[in-house]
């Protein structure tokens, strides 16, 4: 393939594919629960009660802007391509981008096909979303290469974090680093991680006194809604600074509770919140179990960033807790175990590398 | 081969960090770009070496103006990335192999054959580049800069985080291509000590702009009197 970029990010893709699903149990693993998320798929899809309204068929025009945004995406990296990696020069060529352009769009759009032509299945008549689902995609293509690049440098300028206090020491200087990412507003970060929670609390509170007497659904989403948010914010850690600390000799235990500090604590003020403003089992039952999932996602990122590039370490995650959210729906046993058994073999690489300088 | 400047503007972030700097390197020749932090050095040599967009001005190469034209100079200008954009999760073998650049420099007689033997990256070369430490991942960038065998190299820092030896050697590897091999070399430098021994020429920057032209004259006197130069020059940078 002469192409560098194709081969340059096909080779990042393989590798990012590669670390996440290393050994044969990681790949036998992957199959099993694809397997029972297609099997769980079809079945639902046999049933008679799945056919859609009619007007589902406008879930079809959503390719344009997948289309719209993908396009966009792919020209982003380009950008960044050129102006910080070594292969500037074909990043910058304009046959070796078109070709790069292309490949990218051929890669999305079966994907756009096949979940217009799953919706084909369900809502008729046939051929419909599939002609929608092309058409709109020609459309944001259409409008993503017409739509003016923002000149390069012409941009805001990005403000500079400021330093902050001194965080400290040992592991409440990690504490502090992590917290200092994951909130925002004035003072250090252990206040500024406590006014966050007093206003989630205070949120909650109000949303529950406010949403008495109206109707569950409203209720329960805007008791829900200040922990969203916080969670939101939560999820900023720092790839950097946690594939740092087993080099500098902190274990995994440690980085589990360090990420999951913020959370707990938002689970602990928005329960107690939903409590006091009479939240049924129901609502504190959905707090938990999203707060669990957010900890869980987060712990296996935090053990999974030392030794491994950020993108990749995404990548992993999101497709295994994807997949194990397939599997939970059908066997939800399995999905228990096969979450155990992951997070001892992410908590075992982070341990390996415990000391380990590079 | 001639490199020029005509009143060359660079915007970064909205706000202008080159402004209107106009400057030629002609044959070869190392040209030390010295300095402060944000004074613009970056964002220059980016825009020569075609990765950044040029706001205002023109950039010449051989006569040809290649102002709207980023690819060109891209192709023809070397420039080493930052050591830390990388690719962490391939090797250096596996990187240098997509820039079609795996061997260059290991035949004895090739003219970069003293630049890789300096810069010794062939100990870690295939070791994945996130594993490496800030000064074998900027061995790898350095080198990356020579792998198209170019005529003008652009080195932003070359020598941060490279220990004794290494800077050393690699000093000494570049001095020989730039007499040997004819190269154009500009790199930005944050030591007067590299500028008075290796350069020919320097421009010291300050918000945007040259501040001071050195020719051979001033940086030879430099040589003689490194102390009174580097005071000199340090009080340019501060302003007085």
């Amino acid at each position: 393939m002469a192409n560098r970029l194709i081969r340059h990010d096909a080779l990042l893709l393989r590798r990012a594919l590669g670390d996440g699903f290393r050994g044969p149990a990681d790949v036998v693993l992957l199959l099993v629960m694809a397997t029972l998320g297609i099997a769980w798929l079809v079945d639902r899809l046999q049933g008679a009660p799945v056919a859609l309204p009619r007007e589902a068929l406008w879930l079809a025009t959503l390719a344009g802007p997948a289309a719209f945004g993908w396009h966009r995406a792919a020209r982003g990296r380009l950008a960044w391509l050129a102006e910080h990696n070594p292969i500037a020069p074909a990043a910058l060529a304009a046959e070796d981008r078109r070709l790069y352009l292309f490949i990218a769009h051929a890669l999305a759009a079966p994907f756009v096909i096949a979940g217009a032509a799953l919706l084909n299945l369900t809502v008729g008549p046939p051929g419909a979303a599939l002609g929608l689902a092309v058409l709109a995609y020609a459309a944001g293509l259409g409008l993503a290469a017409i739509w003016p690049n923002r000149r390069q440098g012409a941009g805001r300028a990005a403000r500079a974090t400021p330093a902050g206090e001194a965080p400290g020491s040992g592991r409440r200087a990690v504490l502090a680093l992590l917290l200092r990412r994951q909130t925002f507003g004035p003072g250090s970060a252990f206040v500024r991680a406590g006014l966050m929670l007093a206003l989630s609390f205070a949120a909650t509170l109000a949303a529950g006194l406010w949403g008495q007497g109206r109707p569950e659904a409203l209720r329960f989403a805007l008791l829900l809604l200040p922990s969203l948010l916080l969670l939101l914010r939560a999820a900023r850690l720092d790839p950097a600074l946690l594939a740092f600390l087993p080099a500098a000799g902190f274990g995994p235990g440690f980085i589990a509770l360090a990420v999951s500090a913020l959370p707990v604590a938002s689970l602990a003020v928005a329960a107690l919140a939903a409590a006091l403003t009479g939240g049924g089992a129901g609502v504190l039952a959905v707090l938990a179990l999203g707060h669990l999932a957010f900890i869980l996602v987060a712990i296996a990122r935090a053990w999974l960033y030392p030794g491994r590039a950020a993108r990749s370490v995404e990548l992993q995650v999101q497709l295994e807790f994807a997949a194990l959210a397939a599997t939970a729906f059908l066997l939800p046993p399995l999905a228990v175990i096969a979450l155990l058994w992951r997070l001892l073999q992410f908590r075992r690489h982070c341990r390996d590398l415990r000391w380990m300088q590079p | 081969m001639r490199l020029e400047a005509r009143k060359l503007s660079v915007l970064r972030g909205g706000h202008v960090a080159v402004d209107r700097v106009s400057f030629t390197v002609a044959g070869a020749g190392w040209t030390g770009l010295v300095g402060a932090n944000g004074s613009g050095k970056t964002s220059l040599l980016r825009a020569l070496a075609g990765r950044l967009e040029a706001a205002g001005g023109a950039i010449l190469i051989d006569g040809v103006d290649v102002t709207g034209d980023r690819a060109c100079r891209a192709a023809a200008i070397g420039f080493a990335p930052d050591a830390a954009a990388l690719p962490d999760s391939l090797s250096g073998r596996e990187l240098f192999a997509i820039l079609d650049g795996e061997a260059v420099g290991l035949d004895p007689d090739d003219p970069l054959h003293p630049l890789r033997r300096a810069l010794a990256f062939d100990a870690f070369f295939d070791r994945r580049i996130g594993t490496l430490s800030q000064g074998m991942r900027q061995r790898l960038a350095i080198f990356t800069a020579f792998l198209a065998r170019p005529r003008i190299v652009l080195l932003d820092e070359p020598f941060n985080w490279l220990d004794p030896i290494s800077a050393f050697d690699t000093r000494a590897a570049l001095d020989a291509l730039v007499a040997a091999e004819g190269l154009i070399l500009v790199t930005a430098l944050h030591d007067m000590a590299s500028l008075v021994r290796h350069c020919g020429a320097g421009l010291l920057l300050a918000d945007g702009r040259i501040s001071h032209r050195l020719g051979a004259g001033e940086i030879d006197a430099g040589r003689r009197d490194f102390a009174g130069f580097e005071a000199r020059m340090i009080a340019e940078l501060r302003g007085r």
